[in-house]
């Protein structure tokens, strides 16, 4: 990487990708002395279908100009204060590029995203939008939409965010606090967060904070909780009881929510599952975020992982879901089961025999999620006017935790899965155990927690509804 | 014509519930009950439950080994 080229007199460059030789350029430019994950992230766009990119010069990018300042700016090298911004399109270069009279387009061109190179050879690449491989994009849960603007145009990506460490200011646990924070930034409004932010909220530890050597658990906890997305520490040696990481961390990746796993001395954040195999055979595939290999890494089994045995878990929540994933799982398939259990007809019984027969045919999955987007989906997901009536009318905390029985056969041919549910309060107190609704079959069950109590609605059988999980099995 | 609401303070001024349309269901609830809807088994087998998972992420942060992650 030649920093003294790292000006141009142009504003942009297209580069096409389909020539002999594009992809090593790319690399000899911008790699630097780490190109392994720009490398990655190249070969990931080319999979994509990428023909052409476009290098923003004099990109001034807000994650970059951050670090320069805190840090950059005070070493004895010199290092620019600008980015470059590359931009990967799945269409040729537009011809209009080389006229003067017209002004290319690209909103046509199938955007597939952009990452950021720092003018650092040790550590090139930062921010990174990237839409995720086309055999792992339905698997991928932590997806967000983020908008650019190239040349005055507007375009959008949907993907989950990625950096890589410079491994100066933020080492890797610094960069899967950056990770959920973007992601928290574009997914529910939080504020977007900078590298030196991240690194003023850890807590002083043993050693210096800058450069930073790494970061202890207690240290990730205390930096999430101050950035406004605390995070439950999960240990998985061993997981809590009746519980396991699967388990753990399938219920956030379920609802949208990117997880932190810590293993053999590193971080790296969880964006998404696949359910892989049948019957006792059947496993977890997770999909990672490793800012030191690239975006979504496929891990064929955890348990035999570069970086096993995950020996911590670190679930960072929106502020106002105090409600625990499996805390919520508990309460709600009690309220199910003993809603199923106290109705007369065959429909609770044959739920009730899947459940607790063996092999079991039908189990429990929970969900957080706001109100406002169950109650909008409730149409999509094929609820009866009658129920969906009934949900819509129910005052709702902002964020709900939706409980779901599910056929488990269904779930994993995509079909309408769910045969019952509950919806709890995310924000309720965890000594006064409650649902605000809970449905089987032939009845829904309210509970009004202004005059404490439950209101009964008999109904039309509902059959088996699309579930409020984002993850596709 | 359309109704015109008279100034307040006049004689013949209505109240705004004149005027509001409640928002019903078009199903009411058939029955309204108070009262804990969990048997005591099962209430009992939640607590203990959720005692013990709370009980597991206090020793998770608790835990005196830290490792660095970098």
């Amino acid at each position: 990487m030649s920093l003294r080229n790292w000006d141009s007199e142009h504003p942009a460059d297209a580069v096409d990708l389909t020539r002999v030789g594009a992809h090593v350029g790319l690399l000899e430019r911008y790699g630097g002395a780490q190109p392994a994950v720009l490398a990655e992230i190249l070969t990931q766009a080319y999979n994509l279908g990428a023909q052409s990119a476009v290098i923003e010069y004099r990109y001034i990018d807000a994650d970059y100009r951050n670090e320069h300042a805190r840090f950059y700016s005070t070493t004895f090298r010199r290092y620019p204060s600008v980015a470059h911004r590359l931009h990967f399109f799945a269409q040729p270069i537009p011809a209009e590029l080389s006229s003067a009279e017209r002004a290319a387009r690209f909103a046509d061109r199938g955007y597939l995203g952009y990452t950021v190179v720092r003018p650092i050879p040790a550590a090139p690449v930062g921010r990174t939008m990237l839409a995720p491989p086309a055999h792992l994009a339905r698997y991928v849960t932590s997806l967000v939409t983020d908008t650019v603007n190239l040349l005055g145009e507007r375009l959008t990506v949907r993907a989950a965010p990625f950096v890589a460490q410079d491994a100066q200011l933020a080492v890797c646990a610094h960069a899967t606090l950056w990770m959920i924070g973007y992601y928290h930034h574009l997914a529910v409004g939080a504020p977007r967060l900078l590298p030196g932010q991240i690194s003023d909220a850890v807590p002083a530890g043993i050693g210096r904070g800058t450069p930073s050597i790494g970061l202890t658990r207690y240290q990730m906890s205390a930096a999430a909780n101050a950035l406004g997305f605390p995070a439950l520490v999960y240990g998985l040696r061993p997981p809590p009881p009746g519980e396991s990481l699967q388990r753990l961390a399938c219920r956030y990746l379920n609802s949208g929510l990117p997880v932190i796993v810590g293993g053999a001395g590193h971080a790296f954040v969880l964006v998404g599952y696949q359910r892989h195999g049948d019957g006792e055979g059947e496993r977890i595939r997770f999909i990672r975020h490793d800012d030191e290999v690239g975006p979504y890494q496929l891990v064929e089994n955890f348990q035999f992982d570069d970086y096993a045995p995950w020996h911590l878990l670190l679930a960072p929540l929106p502020p106002k879901v105090y409600l625990a994933g499996e805390d919520a799982e508990v309460i709600g398939q009690a309220y199910v089961l003993q809603a199923l259990e106290d109705g007369d007809d065959d429909d609770c019984r044959a739920i009730v025999a899947g459940y607790r027969g063996e092999p079991r045919t039908v189990s429990f999955q929970a969900t957080v999620l706001r109100s406002n987007k169950f109650k909008l989906d409730l149409e999509r997901r094929g609820v009866p006017d009658t129920l969906a009536g009934i949900y819509r009318r129910m005052p709702m905390s902002r964020w709900i935790w939706v409980v779901e029985a599910v056929d488990r056969e269904l779930r994993k041919a995509e079909q309408p899965c769910v045969l019952a549910e509950a919806i709890l309060d995310a924000t309720d107190h965890i000594r006064d155990v409650r649902a605000l609704a809970w449905r089987v079959p032939s009845l829904v069950m309210r509970w009004n927690p202004d005059t404490d109590m439950n209101l009964r609605t008999d109904l039309e059988p509902v059959r088996l509804l699309d579930t409020v999980a984002q993850a596709v099995t | 014509m359309a109704a015109t609401i008279p100034a307040m303070g006049k004689p013949g001024r209505y109240a705004l519930t004149q005027y509001v349309h409640e928002i019903r269901g078009s199903v009411e609830a058939e029955e309204q009950s108070h009262g804990e809807v969990l048997s005591p088994e099962r209430l009992r087998d939640v607590v203990d439950r959720l005692r013990d998972l709370d009980e597991a992420r206090q020793q998770a942060e608790a835990d005196s080994r830290d490792y660095l992650l970098s």
